[in-house]
Parts: C-alpha cells; sequence; structure tokens
C-alpha cells in the first residue's frame, strides 16, 4: 500500500536528532515510543467499543444462553465502565499482561511468541533479498542507463508497486506451485503446522522454530533445502512487491549522485570505477534508500499477514488473520502495541545508520 | 522521500516529453472508462452480478461469459464492472477525506504556528510512526467488519501525511513576498489563506490525490481479501479475489481477472500520477 | 616537441544544436601555460575535461591528432585514460567545495587519490607540501570533512594532490574564480611557483583577464566553441585584434573608470546556427560573417577569426 510513498520521512520526531549527550536522547526516544504505542492502543481501544459486535457473545460461543454470555461478560470484566476497562488494559500492559485469546483462551503473548520466529525468518529473508537485489539493480541501472536492462527494469519499477501483493501471491500459487513437486502449494500441505518447517519430518530439532535457523544449527542440508523450499514462494510474493521502490529509489539517488562534480574530481585523481561509483558515490546514494527501507519494514509487518494467509505461513500474521476473523480484540490490541513498539524501534534503528552514511549528522548533534 | 522519480531516458529530451504526454492521455481515457464504471455500471455489465446460477458455475471464460464464472455462477466481468462502484468509489473517498482534513489541519498548524503548530505536527508524527498496514487493519477489525470500518481506518491512517505535506507547503508560501505584502496591507487571515495560499498547493495536491487513489486501491482491497472490507455478496475486487482464493486451482480466472483489473486500474493512477508530477515540475 | 598537441577536436553533446567544442587546434610545451579564455557557455571546460579524458560517456569526440607526449591518444581507452590521469595529467576543478566528496573525511579521500597513482607511500611528504602551500597543521586538519574546511583550505589540498604526481600536464579549470579575492591571488601564487619548480606545461581556464596576465604564457580566446584569437600574451591582452576580445578587454574594470564599449549582452545558447557564433553581439559583421565560418588568420600579432577584422587592421596600421 503507501509504504514509501509517503515522501516525508516519519522516524524518531524532529527534534529528538538533537540533544544534549547519549542518555537525554535514550530518553527521549523512549518516551516516544510509549508515546505512540499508547496513542495507537487507545484509538483501537476506543473504537472496539463503540462498535456493536459483542466480544461475549463470540467467547461464549453461538449455543450459549443469554444467562451464559451474561456469565462470560461478567468475567472478562465487559460490564464495567469503559474507562475503567481502558485502565485495567493498560495497567495490564505496563506489567507485560496482554490478556487472555478469546479463541484460544491462553496467554496472548504465549501465542504470539509461539508464532514469532515464523515470521521474522519470513521477514528477515523478504527484506534481505529485496533490499539487496533492489539496490544492486537499482545501481546497475544508474551506472549504465540504457539498454535491454534498463527497459526490464523500469517495468519492474513502475509494475512492482502497482500490482496487489495478494493477487501476485495467488498467481504464484496457480502457476508456479500447482506442481506440487517443485514448490509445496501451501506451507500445510506437506508440512502440518508446527512452524513453516516439519522439524520432525526434515529430522531436525526444533530450537529457535525458525525453520531455516534449525536447519543450520542442525547442520543438515537436506533439512536446509527443504525449509528454503517452503519459504521460497512466500518470499518471492514479498520479494516481487518491494523490490520496485528499492529499485526506482536507488536508481535515481544514485544518478543523482553520479552527476555530482566530486564524481568527475575523483575520476580525475585516478580513481577506480569501483572506488568512484562504489565507495564515495554509492554510499552516499543509499541515504533517501535506507529511510525507505525502514518505511518498507513497516509496511511489511503489515503485509506479511497477507502473506501469511495466503500460504498458510503458521507465524504472527496468520494468528493476526484469525483473530480478526475471530474479532479476537484482545489479540488485536496486543498485536497493535507489538507491530507499533517494533516498528518505532526499526526507526531509531535507522536512526543509528545515518551518521554511518553521512558522518555529517553525527557532527550535527 | 519522493516517490522514487521515474527516470527519463538520458538522451533526447523532446521525444520522453512525447512520450509522457502519451502516457497522460492514455490515463486519462482509462479514467474516464473507470469513471463509467463507476456511474453507470447497469449499462455496461452484460449480466446481472448477483443472478445465481448454480448449473453454470466455473464456466471458463467463453463469448458468453467473458471473464468467465464464479463459485455461484455469476458473471465474473459483470461483477468487475459493479465492483468498481466499491473498490474505486471507496479509495477515492478515503483519500478526499483524507485530503480535506489533512488540508484543513495543516494550514492550520502553519498558519498558527508557535505552540499550536508544535503540538499538531507532533500529533501528526505520532500517526505517521504507526505501522500503517496493521494500524489499518486493527482499526477495521476493532470496528467490526464492513467497508465502512476499512473506509474509516484508511482515512485514518491517510489525513496526517496530507497534514504534513500541506503544512510545509503553506509554510514557505506563507514565506513569499507577496504574501508578506498581502499581511502588510492588511489582508484579513482567512481571505489570505483561502485566495492566495491554498490555490498554490493545488498542483502538487492534485499529483498526491492521483497517485494516492492507486495506493488506497491496494490497501483497500488488500484489506478486503483479509475479510476487512466489503462484505458478501458486494463484488468489491478484493472480495473476489479473496472469494477466488479457495478454488485456485479449480478455477484459474477466477482469481487471474479481478486481479489483473485491480493491477491496471493502480498502474494507472500511478502513471497519470507521475504524468502530472512531470509536468507540474517541467 | 610539443607535450600537448591537438588537432581540430570537436566535441558534441546529445540534443545540442552545436558542438559544445568546435575544430580546436592547441599546443602546449613543457613549462609554458595557456590561458582558455571565454564567458561561460564557450565550451572552455568541455575542451578541459576532453584533455584529461573525462567527458560524459554521452559526449561525442572527434579529432584529428590528439597527443601527449608523443603518445596518439584518439584510440585510447577509459583505462588508458586512468593510467594517464594517475601519472601525466593533473586536474584543478573550479569549486573546491564540489570537488571532494562531503561524506568522507578528507584524509581518506587523499589518501585514495595517493594510492591510486601509486604513490601511497609518500603521504610524509605530500603533509610537508601542504605545509608549504600554507596547510596548516595537515595531519590534524585532514582528518576534517571537507565542509569543516574553507574553500582555500580545500584548493590547497587539490592543488598539491594534483602536483605531488609530478603529471606532466596541468589543467585547472578556473582554480580561483570560486574563491575570496585574497585568496585567488594567493592560490595564484602557489600555482606559479609549483609550475616554475616543475617542468610541466599547464593549461588554465578562466573568464578573469587579471589572472590570465598573471599566469599565462599564452592566450586563447574561445566563443561559442570556436576559438576566435589566440597569440602570445602581450600580443592578445595589448592587441587584440577580434572584436569579442577587444570587447573583454575593454570591459575589465579600470581604477580611472574609464570603461569603453561594453559588450551587448545575450542570452546564453543563442548561438546562430551557422556563420560566425559572434555575427550578433558583433560591432564589425558584415553579411558574410553570418554565411561562411571564418579561419584563424595571422592579424597583427595574433590569429584571429575574423576577416572584416584584418580589412581594418590593414586600415589603421
Amino acid at each position: 500500500m503507501t509504504q514509501g510513498r509517503y515522501p516525508e520521512v516519519t522516524g524518531p520526531a524532529p527534534g529528538l536528532r538533537f540533544g544534549a549527550g547519549r542518555l537525554a536522547r535514550f530518553a527521549k526516544g523512549v518516551v516516544w515510543l510509549l508515546v505512540v504505542v499508547l496513542v495507537a492502543v487507545s484509538i483501537t481501544f476506543a473504537l472496539s467499543r463503540i462498535v456493536p459486535a459483542d466480544p461475549a457473545r463470540l467467547a461464549a460461543g453461538l449455543e450459549a444462553g443469554p444467562e451464559q454470555v451474561e456469565r462470560v461478560r461478567q468475567d472478562m470484566g465487559l460490564d464495567d465502565p469503559v474507562m475503567v476497562q481502558y485502565v485495567r488494559y493498560i495497567t495490564g500492559l505496563v506489567r507485560g499482561d496482554f490478556g487472555d485469546s478469546i479463541r484460544t483462551r491462553g496467554p496472548i503473548l504465549d501465542d504470539v511468541v509461539e508464532a514469532l520466529p515464523a515470521s521474522i525468518e519470513l521477514i528477515v529473508v523478504s527484506f534481505t533479498i529485496f533490499a539487496a537485489l533492489g539496490i544492486l539493480a537499482g545501481a546497475a541501472w544508474a551506472y549504465w542507463p540504457r539498454g535491454v536492462h534498463a527497459v526490464l527494469l523500469r517495468v519492474v519499477a513502475v509494475a512492482g508497486s502497482a500490482v496487489p501483493v495478494f493477487w501476485v501471491g495467488l498467481l504464484l500459487q496457480i502457476f508456479l506451485a500447482a506442481r506440487p513437486d517443485w514448490f509445496p502449494l501451501v506451507a500445510r500441505l506437506d508440512f502440518p503446522v508446527a512452524g513453516n518447517l516439519n522439524h520432525e519430518a526434515a529430522g531436525i530439532a526444533e530450537v529457535t522454530g525458525a525453520g531455516l535457523l534449525d536447519a543450520l544449527i542442525a547442520r543438515s542440508p537436506s533439512a536446509m533445502w527443504e525449509a528454503a523450499r517452503v519459504l521460497f514462494l512466500p518470499v518471492m510474493t514479498i520479494v516481487i512487491h518491494n523490490i520496485a521502490l528499492t529499485i526506482a529509489l536507488t536508481r535515481s539517488s544514485l544518478a543523482d549522485q553520479l552527476d555530482r562534480e566530486y564524481v568527475r574530481a575523483a575520476r580525475a585523481r585516478g580513481l577506480s570505477e569501483w572506488r568512484v561509483v562504489v565507495v564515495d558515490a554509492l554510499r552516499n546514494a543509499l541515504n533517501p534508500v535506507v529511510t525507505m527501507l525502514g518505511l518498507q519494514l513497516g509496511w511489511l509487518l503489515g503485509g506479511v499477514v497477507i502473506v501469511e494467509v495466503i500460504f498458510s505461513w503458521p507465524g504472527i500474521g496468520l494468528y493476526a488473520f484469525s483473530s480478526f476473523q475471530s474479532f479476537d480484540y484482545n489479540a488485536i490490541m496486543a498485536i497493535t502495541v507489538l507491530a507499533t513498539a517494533g516498528f518505532v524501534l526499526v526507526n531509531a534503528l535507522v536512526g543509528q545508520i545515518y551518521p554511518l552514511l553521512d558522518p555529517r549528522i553525527k557532527e550535527a548533534r | 522521500m519522493t516517490v522514487a522519480e521515474l527516470p527519463a531516458a538520458p538522451e533526447a529530451a523532446s521525444r520522453t516529453r512525447k512520450a509522457g504526454r502519451g502516457v497522460m492521455w492514455w490515463s486519462v481515457a482509462t479514467v474516464a472508462v473507470l469513471a463509467a464504471l463507476v456511474l453507470i455500471p447497469g449499462l455496461l455489465a452484460p449480466a446481472d452480478p448477483y443472478k445465481l446460477d448454480i448449473i453454470n458455475r466455473f464456466t471458463p471464460p467463453n463469448a458468453g461469459n467473458l471473464f468467465g464464472t464464479d463459485d455461484s455462477g455469476r458473471d465474473i466481468l459483470s461483477r468487475v464492472i459493479h465492483g468498481a462502484r466499491y473498490s474505486i468509489g471507496s479509495a477515492v473517498l478515503i483519500i478526499t477525506v483524507a485530503a480535506l482534513v489533512g488540508t484543513i489541519y495543516g494550514s492550520l498548524a502553519a498558519w498558527y504556528g508557535g505552540i499550536l503548530d508544535r503540538l499538531l505536527m507532533r500529533t501528526v508524527d505520532v500517526f505517521l510512526a504507526f505501522p500503517y498496514l496493521v494500524f489499518a487493519m486493527a482499526v477495521a477489525a476493532s470496528m467490526g467488519r464492513g467497508l465502512t470500518s476499512t473506509i474509516v481506518a484508511l482515512s485514518l491512517l491517510w489525513w496526517p501525511s496530507y497534514a504534513r505535506m500541506i503544512r510545509g507547503q503553506v509554510k514557505s508560501i506563507l514565506n513569499d513576498y507577496h504574501i508578506r505584502a498581502a499581511i502588510t496591507l492588511g489582508a484579513r487571515r482567512g481571505q489570505i489563506l483561502r485566495w492566495h495560499v491554498i490555490p498554490h498547493t493545488y498542483n502538487q495536491l492534485l499529483v498526491r490525490f492521483t497517485l494516492d487513489i492507486g495506493n488506497a486501491l491496494v490497501a483497500l482491497t488488500g484489506l478486503a481479501f483479509l475479510g476487512l472490507g466489503a462484505t458478501p455478496p458486494l463484488p468489491e475486487w478484493g472480495r473476489m479475489v479473496a472469494d477466488s482464493k479457495q478454488f485456485a486451482l479449480l478455477a484459474w480466472w477466477y482469481a487471474v481477472f479481478p486481479g489483473i483489473v485491480i493491477f491496471v486500474t493502480v498502474l494507472n493512477f500511478v502513471l497519470l500520477g507521475e504524468a502530472l508530477r512531470k509536468r507540474s515540475t517541467s | 616537441m610539443s607535450l600537448l598537441a591537438v588537432e581540430d577536436l570537436t566535441v558534441t553533446y546529445p540534443g545540442g544544436r552545436r558542438p559544445a567544442v568546435k575544430g580546436v587546434s592547441l599546443e602546449i610545451e613543457s613549462g609554458r601555460t595557456l590561458a582558455v579564455v571565454g564567458e561561460s557557455g564557450s565550451g572552455k571546460t568541455t575542451l578541459a575535461l576532453a584533455l584529461a579524458g573525462l567527458l560524459d560517456r554521452r559526449a561525442r569526440r572527434h579529432a584529428s591528432r590528439l597527443e601527449i607526449n608523443g603518445e596518439d591518444l584518439l584510440a585510447a581507452g577509459r583505462r588508458r585514460w586512468r593510467q594517464l590521469r594517475r601519472t601525466d595529467i593533473s586536474f584543478i576543478f573550479q569549486s573546491p567545495i564540489n570537488s571532494w566528496n562531503p561524506t568522507r573525511t578528507m584524509i581518506a579521500q587523499v589518501r585514495d587519490a595517493m594510492s591510486a597513482a601509486g604513490h601511497a607511500g609518500r603521504m610524509p611528504e605530500l603533509m610537508d607540501l601542504l605545509a608549504r602551500v600554507g596547510f596548516e597543521d595537515p595531519e590534524r586538519r585532514l582528518a576534517d570533512l571537507p565542509h569543516q574546511l574553507s574553500g582555500g583550505m580545500l584548493q590547497r589540498v587539490s592543488i598539491a594532490v594534483a602536483v605531488i604526481i609530478e603529471p606532466a600536464l596541468l589543467i585547472a579549470d578556473e582554480p580561483t574564480s570560486a574563491l575570496d579575492s585574497t585568496v585567488q591571488s594567493e592560490i595564484l601564487a602557489i600555482l606559479g611557483e609549483l609550475r616554475s619548480e616543475a617542468d610541466l606545461a599547464m593549461l588554465i581556464i578562466s573568464h578573469d583577464l587579471s589572472v590570465v596576465a598573471r599566469v599565462a604564457d599564452d592566450v586563447m580566446v574561445l566563443y561559442g566553441g570556436k576559438v576566435v584569437e589566440q597569440g602570445a600574451r602581450a600580443a592578445v591582452l595589448g592587441s587584440a585584434v577580434h572584436p569579442y576580445t577587444r570587447g573583454l578587454l575593454d570591459s575589465v574594470p579600470r581604477l580611472d573608470g574609464d570603461r569603453k564599449i561594453l559588450l551587448p549582452s545575450m542570452e546564453p545558447g543563442h548561438l546562430p546556427a551557422s556563420g560566425c557564433p559572434f555575427a550578433p553581439r558583433c560591432r564589425l559583421v558584415v553579411d558574410d560573417c553570418r554565411r561562411v565560418e571564418p579561419d584563424l588568420i595571422p592579424i597583427n600579432d595574433t590569429l584571429a577569426a575574423c576577416p572584416p577584422a584584418a580589412s581594418s587592421a590593414l586600415i589603421t596600421t
């Protein structure tokens, strides 16, 4: 969706970058994180209370009589005034208690912890691939602006961001995975829902829950192959959608740098093309790209829900989807809190990368 | 950052300009067709989009059903045509609300400046720090399923970026000499803002508006795909792709055609937006 | 034998109506300095870049002769040119702040340049040279980023890096025009001193005739990509015949305030498609000027591309 199309850089709030000393900056960052999370929680909380859907009804089940529903309502504290519920929820959050899931009836945190590794694996692998490939392709396009590859990359850059991610996933399933011997159609088809990879079938121990990593730990090439095979289609779906912006932005940013006088001056001093283009120009060109990649991660946190649903990838996205389906508002809010916190943290980390790319920023602090 | 600008071929600037104009006219024509789909689907659709015909379910594309039929035997082409109203219409609605709210909010912040400006813009920062898709999903899900919830969720998500853009623009316009002169001459605030400032933002606003309709459509159909959007039997495009999922291997056309329509529509808004941007900057 | 010899050099950019440089021929001997004079858009920077193999990939270069040190470079590839820039050709750019990467420290970039030229071991020598040209405390100051240093300081580094490789040809494109006037004359003094020590050929580009008067042995005047007049410094500055050169000389402000004819100003890029590029602004213009592109002919002490000037010169002398 909107991913990098916001022209503004969000990241830490303006003013946060400047401050007296590291500690003050850190403190401000923490306050910022809390504020953002609190607002996100409050909005979802408020909205979930003004709409007619009745969680107690859902929790009690379809066969439950009115008294049963009422009992459930009392048990869940849903008959308390909204403000009381709100304060109760916030204090719970502060203690690290996200409440219980209406659907699975267990603590949400346990569910999340169980689902998280599969999602992180999917996100990290896809992100690494589209960031690396996108920068590489964009740089090549900027350096060699004409030729067949330029036409091809232009098509990818324009079409890639316009193509709906869920449709790509579906098409890949229909046309590539229709041969299940190539790729598992759905993760679940070959591998029951215990992590993305059936560890038992692959003969390895489940250490982290992320298939690729577990296979690496077990030093089992066959398991790694399986894990990669399972990952392939979901990763490709994410990459196709996200690589477009990386390519286009890297290209325009690097082309801009290559036109600068210092590039010509470096060439005049006899520097090799590699030094001039990669060490000097590309490094400078990466600054806006890094910003955009940070924003892309924000998109990915949501996009991964769609991809996990298509491929029945047993991660946090699929968990979120089931929660939407069953109006499991506790789980929905927990996911909002965690995703928001994650996104703010990622952007704070991105803020740490800028000085590495452009030391003038560090000096300005 | 900007939407990564689509590069012009290095040589023959006039040729690219001509090509740009071609793209522009093509996009304008397509947008006109889409507008017709939104306004008068009944006249254009060959069949009733809601008429069940179980016997003819999963008919592959043929002369009578160009896009084939779905699991209830409904004509997919007719459903796509009728769906334009829900998909494009909602996208336009979302962005209109966002642009309107954002413009008012942003120009107020820029006009008053000082503490109020900082307060207002810090709020915008908070909204922009949300992981937008997750946030939209959460809002849409907490409000209960339905097209309205999704429209509310996405509008709520979108206005801050307009607020920030407009504020920046208004701030820089306010620094222009002709505005300073008008203030010195005693023109009233509302007048200046309405007649001298806001019109200068129209150009960029239009570019952004066009691009964002495409973006909103992707978001909207994405949410609909997750069941957070139009409810059956509305022929909303994302919903149709979602419904097709379980029949993907049985009836490829069910997933392919609505998807192509979404893709082409988004692509057109993106191309039109880029063409407008190029025209306004050159 | 001349160190640098160029004949009939023409450079065209795609989309350009006229070549940026057209039919330029020049020679520089070791130990001598040629100044190329002209207003912006006259093609002087393009000429300089062409002589260092630094033209844009899109630019098209034609010449009947291009030799440095007797080596024919007409067919030289990018690799050969890079090698030449490491050992034989140095280039100093107009804007010191723009000729260094803003995000890397000076020392890192200087090291890059030195190791590219194969002089990585000569850093101490470079430090001495920097100190000599007035760059104080080089070890410490070079750790800074470019924007932390002044233009004059940066240009000193550029010059030091340019001359330490002992090039045969030093090209300086407006080396002082981005600097304050006091710094300007310091930099010119440094350039002059280093040049007289090393036996190198120098090509200096300038629009400033006072700079030309200080450093040049020979002068070449470019207009619209064409050489309109050339000759020894004294001849060109003293008794130029081409109306454009005359106009340039006359528009130098004098202390007595007596400015003669100023050149009619003109939008850059509005050069005529044929004939003498200067015709639209010329006070000596005759019909032929708009039809035929004039060649350089000896008039008085210089070579000038202006037949009407030749006839009027005959009359006045």
